[in-house]
């Protein structure tokens, strides 16, 4: 009995020792990084660059908020672009006709495409790589049948007062509805059955399975969710730049799924959470707002976003895990 | 030649696998090594074959000390070991499955596979052996017994003086398994030292010329086979007095009856299998790996499908579709590979006990409700941690065990399905364990247990039931008292 009350104590400080680092690595990057960005450049910390950095920030957060989800169940999302895309055309070509209240097309768009990619890979059995992958190609053919090509432009007043408005202190209201979204986020992956159900998928699908939790139905629910979250994050994008383009959002894909992966979500699932998602969309916005103000040319800036992305993951890796239970 | 092991230890963690075993292989003889399940055969073939490394101990191969790195060079060095697991690839070709560590051997000067050198090498093993296919047949086209023909052409291809064959009949049919064995009875005849392993008496008297018995990893005896008969082994195998710590039985069963299985089959797997589980009753399951008796638990708890046969709880009728299903149901199972079905380790104790029963509040879960279950849970099964916050990996083999109980009752069931309860436990965790089981059993929950530990079976179960390749072989009644000789007897 003693014996094992000092294992289990050890162990805890092993844990925690190995937290130390590891686990805060993200925000400790973050702040670092402010800090050297504030150096080179007095701008980077006045409200008016933070609420920049806000609106800019809401497209990659909201869509992580989804891709959160699918990484915590040990599977991937590919189609966060497309998706983005479509939902984005629905808004700018409902708006006309319903105004405000678009938004609920918008929505359903991102919901139904979740569903088809999660019937695909759940009840169809076809690895979420490649289903995911799937529906990127067709999607994006979907939406250059819609625009022909051309940007579908978004001018009904209302809709963008709503939608890409300011409110008091001239919080931009996107930042206000990615701030309600987040919260729910985090209330349904931590509090309720079914977020838990989903990290349980992801720490062991088989675990989870004969446990009695439903596997295929949790994986469907949650591919759902993260369409529609990529639905949203298209609905907001379109109202900021007031119009639905063909190229919207390509290649956004890799962006959302490095900051659920930079903000310690790996993609084994199981571990990780909103929390750090978070942390990790900051990360890579703010990285690009600061070297853009530093007027570092693209290409430097995408060799140091890849250069991060790496490091972040070989930092926060858990090396300890495959001898602990091999 | 001869090939002797002196004093030969080996330690996994606390686990003492092999106790200082001494053992001599002698050119044209067969020795059969027998025992119960982790009885350290097994581990002590894998130790003298270079597949683990001996804690302590001597090995010489004609004398001259052998400390082999790993298995290829203890191959090459004259002793070969055919795996007890299948390790063919189907999607190479049997030349090259035989060689499939040595391919470097036949490359042309472009370094490409000479493919005409492979075969003729691999088809001039096979004659040597003596089969009935060609080294350029489809490797698809073969039976079982016929690919391990072709893990004994590997070990063959090294030209060993001693080989080793672990259970390799386990997996084989009837007639695989006697042109399996006239193969290894052409090797003696080739004057090569072989051991074998294996469950089946009838092998071991019709092949091997020596047994070597052992138990809990010690050498037991050495005996001749022509001086001993089979119920002298199972006894040497055996020859352990029932101890305390089993708890005490119940005076009587009840008559009600909880569930009924009628004529449940699947395949090849499992064949007609009848009975009734009564009202607090522990029913155990005996038999050999690959008996049915995971495919029984499987099929009841949902998780798999069988081919035929009807569930009844309490007079309905039961569909058992899915693991959620069952649960609703009222059963609950504990898998028998604890770590990868059982629970998540790196989830917190609390996570893992709540995790099929997810107290809810509204739609949110309700985690103060979560947290009091899971303490009452520690309490319950007597789980030795300092908080239900704790990760799992941090308990020890008993202890997780035990989460995985106390998770399966989270659940609130009916019928309790365990398998293996307390495989790889160490003795104190087991005698908890088995009070839990027997608690419960009196509470009322009916348990089916299956188990390949027969003191345990005897110990806990208030009737027994035994399978053999599929099929009941026996049914131990309430009044009847099993010995682990009649119960191996029925198994094999």
């Amino acid at each position: 009995m003693e014996e094992n009350m000092t294992v289990n104590k050890s162990s805890w400080k092993d844990k925690f020792r190995n937290k130390s680092f590891r686990d805060y690595f993200p925000i400790i990057f973050l702040v670092v990084m402010c800090i050297v960005f504030g150096m080179m450049n007095k701008r980077f910390f006045s409200w008016n660059n933070f609420t920049v950095i806000l609106v800019q920030v809401v497209t990659l957060l909201v869509s992580g908020m989804g891709a959160t989800f699918v990484i915590m169940t040990g599977s991937i999302d590919l189609s966060v672009g497309s998706v983005l895309a479509f939902s984005a055309v629905v808004t700018a070509l409902t708006v006309p006709q319903f105004g405000v209240f678009a938004f609920v097309f918008a929505i359903l768009a991102g919901a139904l495409c979740g569903l088809v990619n999660g019937i695909v890979f759940a009840i169809g059995r076809v690895p979420s790589f490649i289903a995911t992958m799937g529906s990127l190609t067709a999607l994006r053919g979907v939406v250059l049948i819609l625009t022909q090509g051309v940007p579908v432009q978004i001018n009904d007043e209302k809709f963008l007062t709503v939608f890409s408005g300011r409110s008091f202190l001239g919080i931009p209201n996107t930042a206000i509805f990615m701030v309600i979204i987040v919260i729910v986020s985090y209330i349904i992956l931590e509090k309720t059955p079914f977020g838990k159900e989903a990290r349980a998928i992801g720490g062991g699908e088989r675990v989870a399975e004969l446990a009695g939790i439903k596997v295929v139905k949790t994986k469907v629910l949650v591919y759902m969710w993260a369409g529609t979250m990529f639905g949203i994050a298209g609905l907001l994008q379109s109202a900021r730049v007031l119009a639905a383009t063909a190229t919207l959002g390509e290649g956004f894909e890799l962006d959302v799924i490095a900051a659920v992966v930079v903000g310690g979500t790996p993609l084994s699932g199981g571990v990780g959470g909103i929390g750090g998602t978070i942390l990790g969309a900051f990360i890579i916005q703010i990285l690009s707002n600061g070297m853009n103000m530093m007027g570092l040319s693209p290409y430097l800036q995408s060799i140091v976003k890849g250069c991060v992305l790496v490091l972040a993951v070989f930092i926060s890796i858990d090396r300890t895990k495959k001898a602990e239970t091999k | 030649m001869d090939f002797t092991v002196k004093n030969v230890s080996k330690r996994f963690g606390p686990t003492v696998a092999v106790d200082n075993v001494s053992v001599r292989f002698a050119a044209g003889e067969i020795r059969a090594i027998v025992g119960e399940n982790g009885a350290g055969k097994s581990t002590l073939l894998k130790i003298v074959s270079g597949i683990h490394k001996r804690d302590s101990g001597e090995v010489y191969l004609d004398d001259k000390p052998f400390n082999p790195e790993n298995y290829v060079q203890a191959a090459t060095e004259g002793v070969a070991y055919v795996f007890q697991e299948t390790t063919i690839n189907p999607y190479l070709g049997i030349a090259e499955n035989i060689f499939i560590n040595r391919l470097r051997e036949f490359r042309t000067p472009l370094g490409l596979i000479n493919r005409k050198k492979l075969n003729s090498a691999a088809q001039k093993i096979l004659d040597d052996i003596g089969v009935d296919f060609k080294a350029t047949d489809p490797i698809q086209s073969l039976n079982l017994g016929q690919w391990k023909t072709i893990e004994v052409a590997r070990g063959l291809a090294y030209d060993p003086k001693v080989i080793f064959f672990d259970e390799s009949t386990a997996f084989l049919n009837y007639n695989e398994v006697k042109a399996f064995l006239n193969i290894v009875k052409r090797l003696k005849e080739r004057g090569m030292a072989i051991g074998i392993v294996t469950h089946h008496m009838n092998e071991i008297f019709e092949l091997a010329d020596t047994a070597t018995v052992m138990k809990d990893g010690r050498w037991v005896a050495d005996k001749k086979i022509k001086d001993i008969t089979q119920d002298e082994i199972q006894q040497l195998m055996v020859g352990r007095k029932l101890s305390a710590i089993y708890p005490d039985k119940k005076e009587v069963l009840s008559d009600e009856i909880t569930m009924k299985v009628e004529g449940l089959s699947c395949g090849d797997q499992l064949k007609d299998v009848t009975f009734e589980l009564h009202k607090g009753e522990i029913l155990g399951i005996g038999g050999l790996k690959g008996a049915g008796g995971d495919e029984l638990l499987s099929i009841i708890y949902g998780d798999e499908k069988e081919t035929a046969g009807k569930i009844w709880v309490e007079n309905t009728e039961y569909a058992h579709k899915n693991p959620h299903d069952a649960m609703k149901n009222g059963f609950s199972m504990l898998p028998g590979e604890r770590t990868i079905e059982g629970l998540i380790t790196t989830f917190s104790i609390k996570d893992n006990i709540n995790m099929g029963a997810m107290k809810k509040k509204g739609i949110l879960t309700d985690l103060a409700k979560e947290t009091e279950v899971a303490n009452e849970m520690i309490q319950k099964v007597t789980i030795k941690t300092n908080s239900c916050e704790m990760p799992c990996d941090s308990l020890s083999g008993g202890n997780m065990q035990k989460v995985v109980i106390a998770k399966c009752l989270a659940t609130n069931p009916k019928i309790l399905l365990l398998n293996n309860p307390t495989r790889g436990i160490d003795v104190g965790a087991r005698l908890e364990i088995y009070t839990v089981i027997s608690e419960l059993a009196k509470e009322g929950m009916s348990i089916l247990m299956l188990s390949e530990d027969l003191g345990e079976l005897i110990g806990v179960s208030d009737r027994t039931m035994i399978l053999r390749r599929g099929e009941v072989s026996k049914m131990y009644e309430f009044d009847e008292k099993p010995t682990e000789e009649s119960m191996i007897t029925y198994m094999l």
